[in-house]
């Protein structure tokens, strides 16, 4: 269909732990990229999306990066769930004719986020923190253990495929985890809280990435091939940072397996379909949750799924994640699947899905080689 | 008191009947007054139903472990004492879930439908915080 919404184009900027650049600065770096990516100059943008939480504001574009005309634009609430979402919405932008040619970003320079705790809590976490149940890993670890507790222990997998991460991220020069983690060692390592040990939680990191989206007649010129955004959902989970209780009294199970299920449905695919998954692993353990929460395994069945050659034609994660690529907030997973779908080797994966951190609003996309 | 404090709560309107019955070491959640259920954290409508009408009960101060952790680090000075403790959520026989520290054995001998009673703490003048012991 001449008017399908495909990505024509990535950019990134180097990913680190610090830096000494603006969020600005680093978003419009990786803008400029992504726009020479799609071989496009910026009065070619007429749509922005971003995160509302974003240092660079739409507003700011037309005079920063040459923009002739910004008549779409956009933002999605922050969290580490949202990075889909933002394909999801320049696809509804692109595919109801309201933009022609728009660009979506995540930039982060690691000061933008101070996680300071008041000393008095007015929003609904004064039903957690007061009482020690204060991070994310915290939350995380209940969600965990309730699943470790109902369906048998998870630490096997959970060392499986952190360790895979990291020699995932071994081999991706832009990773700021270079160095491969023995499972010995691995289980050496203290608990942050149980089961979740520290080489399970990423790193603060730094960094931007940005795509490119128009529609297929228009990319049809394109140098190099489009991918074309075949699925995508969103679920508005309760956030586990403020309802933790609710979280798990809605059945968020319950709802991602749905939403999963619709997506995949709408798309014609199956999750045995996919050749790459990117699912969330900021805390490593709930990607191995989102393996049953994608209809990859039937529920409770992730460890058995990860020990009994499940992820032989699945790559998981394959540029780290976000526990060892770089945590910037799932923005970089959605551009490595990009990359790699484009890639033109003959055994180039061709399906991948893409998906945001669980503890939160979450959102996914099914990414296919046109 | 414990030396360092906890990050307090800030009561607002649709929470401070909750605060001011643990001041009095009474647990108190809502009900929905159309559909009858009940619900926790505190807010102004109905998760079940959407009606704005509620009251608030006092809870028989009973639970269940539905799922727990112990946490080790890292954590808010107030908590650094304790490490390692558990934590976890409750299930209340009303049919809500609360958070709390689960005390009265050692952390790692619990398991998922341990029984446990509330008891408060109380870590200020006007505030007293509902933790769990098992029983």
């Amino acid at each position: 269909m001449s008017g399908e919404p495909v990505i024509i184009g990535i950019g990134r900027t180097r990913y680190t732990r610090t830096t000494r650049l603006s969020a600005h600065a680093l978003a419009a770096q990786a803008i400029t990229a992504a726009l020479a990516d799609a071989e496009l100059e910026p009065a070619a943008l007429d749509g922005v999306v971003r995160y509302d939480r974003d240092a660079l504001w739409e507003y700011d574009l037309p005079g920063v990066m040459g923009m002739r005309r910004l008549t779409f634009y956009n933002a999605v609430p922050f969290s580490p769930g949202s990075a889909p979402a933002l394909v999801r919405m320049a696809s509804m932008a692109i595919r109801t004719g309201l933009a022609e040619v728009v660009v979506g970003f995540h930039a982060r320079n690691g000061t933008e986020r101070i996680p300071a705790v008041a000393a008095s809590l007015p929003g609904p976490e004064q039903f957690q923190v007061p009482f020690g149940v204060v991070s994310r890993v915290h939350e995380a670890a209940l969600i965990v253990q309730r699943h470790a507790q109902r369906f048998g222990a998870l630490d096997r997998a959970i060392a499986t495929t952190t360790v895979a991460a990291y020699r995932n991220a071994a081999r991706n020069p832009r990773a700021v985890r270079s160095k491969p983690l023995p499972v010995a060692e691995y289980r050496r390592t203290p608990y942050v809280a149980e089961p979740v040990r520290a080489p399970d939680c990423a790193l603060p990191a730094a960094g931007a990435a940005a795509f490119v989206m128009t529609t297929a007649a228009r990319a049809a010129a394109a140098r190099r091939p489009p991918v074309v955004v075949r699925g995508s959902m969103q679920c508005g989970l309760p956030s586990t940072a403020r309802h933790l209780c609710e979280w798990f009294d809605r059945d968020a199970h319950r709802d991602l397996t749905t939403a999963a299920r619709d997506m995949f449905r709408a798309a014609r695919r199956r999750p045995r379909d996919l050749d790459l998954a990117y699912l969330w692993n900021g805390i490593g353990p709930m990607a191995v949750l989102a393996l049953e929460h994608y209809g990859l395994c039937k529920r409770g069945k992730a460890a058995r799924f990860v020990h009994d050659g499940g992820l032989r034609t699945l790559e998981l994660n394959p540029n780290g994640g976000q526990l060892a690529e770089a945590d910037l907030d799932g923005i970089n997973d959605l551009i490595d699947a990009v990359d790699r779908l484009r890639a033109p080797a003959a055994r180039a994966p061709r399906t991948a899905l893409v998906a945001g951190s669980t503890l939160e609003p979450t959102s996914a996309v099914l990414l296919e080689r046109a | 008191m414990p030396d360092v404090l906890p990050p307090l709560p800030q009561p607002g309107p649709d929470n401070r009947e909750f605060w001011d019955g643990c001041r009095r070491h009474e647990l108190r959640i809502q009900r929905c007054r159309d559909c009858g259920t009940h619900r926790f954290a505190p807010k102004p409508s109905c998760p079940r139903c959407g009606a704005l009408a509620c009251e608030w009960v006092t809870c028989a101060g009973t639970g269940t472990v539905y799922t727990w952790t112990v946490i080790h680090s890292p954590t808010l000075p107030a908590f650094s004492a304790l490490t390692p403790y558990a934590a976890g959520l409750i299930e209340l026989p009303e049919g809500v879930f609360m958070t709390g520290q689960i005390r009265g054995v050692d952390p790692h001998q619990i398991t998922v439908g341990m029984r446990v009673k509330v008891e408060f703490d109380d870590v200020a003048e006007d505030f007293s915080l509902p933790h769990w012991r098992v029983v």
